[in-house]
């Protein structure tokens, strides 16, 4: 597996935990503690992810994104303690891949870089994926022939009931269902305590497809009117 | 084209068309008129021979008569000589005003020649025979209205007379040298003179007064017509002018200029009127003068229409009365203030004015004196309501400046600076004053507000840094395996104490930005009921584990209203997370929706475990019910509870009786509903 993970931030001691974090999952880890160093160390040609620090000496993390998009064209991750949505959108208009918000659960952090490493050197499979009518969606992949969805690129395990409300919900990403239509849909009964049967599903699908099952990014609840998975 | 051609070319072409139009009418009148003369006079009129004339034969006829009847005897004679004659009866004596004339020789200058022998007329003109009777049968449209036709045979007492009667050619005024020219009794005028005179009279009325004027109005005419683009400008600019006009003013001229417009028509009735005063022109003037009064009226109306209605005396002084120009209560109120205490003046005015007529109409022929008090009285009148009418101007432009202030003060909106000597000027200063101590505390405040929000993404960064550092080491030291238990014990305190920390960094946060108003919002309609349905499932499993019992009641229809469902589900996340921690266990939490006329109140009840301190808002930030602050929560969830609420839109409340804890969240119904998303 031994991928290069570059990893910036001036507070050495967080580079130095998401090293260990990272390595104990088997990937190299370059480092860099500000954007000019980053800059160099982006140039190593096994590089294969960055994690970067918005707020930092020298060149700060955005500039440094710029930079780097310019030449390489790989995953790369922002760390910020800004939380801001309006943080969020600057962060993924600068190029980035993925925005972090600090302080992160660890465990997220190295499920993300999975994610993304995964889908960014799978990406030619997924162009000889079967099954050319495949809704894809970021990191989702709903085959419906094969009654499949795919989550960067591995399949994953998902009752029957789970499964039709994705494909519902898959075949019109970005529109909001009320939980009766749910109901009625994939029940194919008259709705009877819709919004609880709905919402313990959508819980447990997010379980197996969210990176975050507490902070959603693709199953979300639209409060007061219903259920969408979100377009990327 | 330069800018001078361009207001020459409209006022030419106006000017073309009303003389063209007025020298068309012009001759149109003179030429209705003129038709009351015939047509065989104004032929004779253009005969180069005046001789030619029915005028002519009339008065030689006339003559003959006259002289045949015996009514022109030796006795008179005429005072010109411009008619020779010789007369003789038979047996009597012949006289004569020209003696060769009895040897039927015609002097010098005379061409024409009657004879007469008592039988026939011979008329020789020229030396040559001019045929007098035709085919011997009298008709009414004979030339000669003399004896010696079949049917008009010469009378019995005609038949002794010899008479010769010989006209000028060209003839002469009244000759001043004849001899014996009042030696009769009854001197007469031969009237041909006066012939060619009235038939010149006719010719130049024609020429000047009928021809000329039609041409030139006709080319007028076509060259207003040329140029009717250029005419229209005209007609709007004097539109322009002519509805500066107050109504009452052009209704009240209406009276005089019709009135002389009728009596011009009527005067200018007969052609003779002209013929005989030929200073009658100025009154055929007069009748396209109507015209171009009525000309005004229409022009008026067609490019100044929506003048008309507003600008009258009428519609000033209603304007004046209701001030609705001025835009608050208080200006109309001083306008119509002044106008009706002039308007309750007037009444002491009329009558005074009254008085002062009718006491003049009785003294002033005893004494002149009389007269000039009344001039005096009339003068200070005017000068008293002239005083009133700028009274009352003064008091509009004062309520116009306080308008103008109250605008001001309303939408900070300077528009043009009030006139220096305004009444109001020490206010207006002030005012100014006042705005820009405001500008500098709001622009103040501004920048505090700014330094805070700094501050707080400042603090909260620094806070956030460290914590990112501990959070990933007690992950590590997680995944260290053979950790003594004791070790794993204090861990477990780091984690909770951790997490803890982390969620308050977070609600801190979220409380400053809602506190300095940064708290961006995504106002849309949703349904209430099903909001706290999916937070009560999204919460169900932490319900579930609790030792609390839940009771719901939702409406079945959804429940409208204005919110960021976001925020609001933070709202009901803390509330049940309050109840959930700090309930009595075994205790029922109820949790009710109503709509109570145009409002959706939210109440969730609980009891407490904890005795409630009274006199506690449980809202204000880090307050909590109990004091000694070792469980897990923040402190900070009823108190982002009620920030979100509110920043929503909605209200918040809480109160506590005895162990009876109660929130209530309050928003207003709308009727606005959730837009249907297009399937993706």
């Amino acid at each position: 597996m031994n991928e290069t993970i570059l990893v910036v931030d001036d507070d050495a001691e967080i580079v130095r935990a998401i090293s260990i974090l990272l390595e104990k999952e088997g990937y190299r880890v370059l480092k860099a503690y500000n954007g000019l160093q980053a800059l160099e160390q982006a140039l190593d040609p096994a590089l294969r992810l960055i994690l970067m620090d918005v707020m930092m000496p020298q060149l700060e993390g955005l500039s440094a994104v710029l930079k780097i998009r310019e030449k390489r064209n790989l995953p790369i991750l922002i760390l910020s303690a800004k939380s801001e949505d309006t943080d969020k959108v600057l962060g993924l208009s600068m190029g980035a891949d993925d925005y972090i918000a600090k302080p992160f659960h660890p465990q997220e952090l190295v499920a993300r870089v999975r994610s993304h490493l995964r889908r960014y050197t799978q990406l030619g499979d997924v162009n000889h994926a079967p099954g050319t009518d495949a809704l894809v969606n970021g990191r989702l992949r709903y085959l419906p022939e094969e009654h499949t969805l795919l989550v960067d690129g591995e399949a994953v395990r998902l009752t029957a009931t789970e499964l039709k409300i994705v494909e519902l919900l898959m075949r019109h990403v970005g529109r909001v269902f009320p939980a009766e239509e749910i109901y009625r849909r994939v029940w194919q009964e008259e709705p009877y305590s819709a919004e609880n049967t709905v919402m313990v599903h959508i819980r447990r699908i997010r379980e197996k497809i969210e990176l975050n099952p507490k902070e959603p990014e693709y199953l979300k609840v639209v409060w007061g009117i219903g259920y969408k998975i979100e377009k990327h | 084209m330069d800018i001078k051609s361009k207001s020459i070319k409209p006022a030419l072409a106006f000017l073309s068309f009303v003389l063209g139009i007025s020298l068309l009418m012009f001759s149109v009148a003179v030429g209705w008129s003129a038709g009351t003369l015939g047509w065989q006079e104004i032929n004779d009129a253009f005969q180069t021979d005046y001789q030619q004339t029915s005028r002519f034969r009339h008065t030689i006829e006339s003559w003959f008569f006259r002289i045949a009847d015996g009514h022109f005897t030796a006795s008179d004679g005429l005072t010109d000589r411009n008619l020779l004659y010789f007369v003789q009866w038979e047996g009597g004596e012949a006289y004569t005003n020209c003696p060769e004339l009895a040897q039927e020789q015609l002097p010098d200058g005379y061409n024409f020649l009657l004879s007469f022998d008592g039988a026939a007329v011979t008329i020789r003109k020229d030396g040559q025979k001019v045929e007098v009777y035709g085919d011997g049968l009298y008709r009414p449209d004979s030339l000669w209205e003399l004896p010696g036709y079949q049917n008009y045979p010469v009378p019995s007492s005609y038949s002794s007379l010899t008479l010769l009667l010989a006209a000028a050619k060209n003839p002469a005024p009244f000759v001043q040298d004849v001899q014996g020219v009042f030696q009769y009794q009854h001197d007469y005028d031969s009237g041909l003179y006066g012939i060619t005179l009235a038939l010149e009279r006719i010719r130049t009325v024609f020429v000047w007064a009928l021809v000329l004027p039609l041409a030139a109005g006709l080319v007028l005419l076509l060259l207003s017509l040329v140029w009717h683009k250029h005419k229209v400008r005209a007609d709007q600019a004097i539109a322009w002018c002519t509805s500066r006009v107050w109504l009452e003013v052009k209704v009240l001229l209406l009276i005089p200029f019709g009135f002389l417009s009728i009596v011009a028509l009527y005067l200018c009735a007969g052609f003779f009127l002209l013929l005989q005063y030929p200073s009658n022109v100025l009154l055929y003037l007069t009748i396209p003068a109507a015209l171009w009064w009525g000309y005004l009226y229409v022009n008026d109306l067609r490019y100044g229409f929506g003048q008309l209605k507003t600008h009258s005396l009428c519609a000033l002084l209603a304007r004046m009365l209701r001030g609705t120009e001025l835009h608050y209560p208080v200006g109309q109120r001083i306008c119509r203030r002044s106008a009706l205490q002039f308007i309750l003046c007037l009444p002491f005015f009329l009558f005074c004015a009254l008085a002062a007529l009718i006491f003049m109409a009785s003294f002033w022929r005893s004494n002149w004196f009389v007269v000039l008090l009344f001039l005096l009285l009339c003068s200070i009148g005017a000068a008293l309501i002239g005083g009133q009418l700028w009274l009352i101007a003064q008091n509009r432009r004062t309520a116009s400046h306080l308008d103008w202030l109250l605008d001001r003060i309303q939408h900070g909106d300077a528009g043009t600076p009030l006139p220096e000597e305004s009444d109001l000027q020490v206010v207006a200063d002030s005012l100014e004053q006042m705005e820009s101590r405001l500008q500098d505390a709001v622009e103040e405040q501004v920048k505090s507000e700014k330094l805070k929000l700094e501050l707080i993404t400042n603090v909260s960064h620094d806070l956030k840094t460290p914590l990112t550092s501990m959070v990933s080491y007690l992950e590590l030291l997680r995944q260290e395996e053979h950790l003594p238990p004791h070790v794993q014990d204090y861990l477990q305190v780091l984690d909770q104490k951790t997490k803890r920390l982390q969620a308050m960094v977070l609600d801190v946060f979220d409380v400053s930005k809602a506190a300095t108003g940064n708290l961006h919002l995504s106002v849309k309609p949703i349904d209430f009921a099903k909001l706290l349905r999916q937070t009560l499932a999204d919460q169900d499993e932490s319900i579930a584990a609790s030792p609390l019992t839940f009771r719901v009641q939702l409406p079945q229809e959804p429940v409208y209203i204005l919110a960021d469902g976001e925020r609001l589900y933070r709202v009901f996340q803390n509330l049940i997370g309050n109840a959930l921690q700090y309930a009595l266990e075994g205790s029922r939490v109820y949790v009710h929706l109503e709509t109570a006329g145009e409002k959706a109140v939210a109440t969730l009840r609980n009891t407490s475990r904890d005795e409630l301190p009274h006199g506690v808002d449980f809202t204000e930030r880090f307050v909590r019910g109990d004091q000694s602050r070792t469980d897990g929560g923040s402190g900070l969830g009823l108190s982002i509870a009620r920030t979100f609420t509110e920043a929503c839109g909605g209200s918040f409340s809480i109160s506590t009786q005895a162990d009876l804890f109660t929130a209530q969240v309050i928003f207003p119904l709308t009727h606005l509903r959730p837009e249907q998303e297009e399937p993706g």
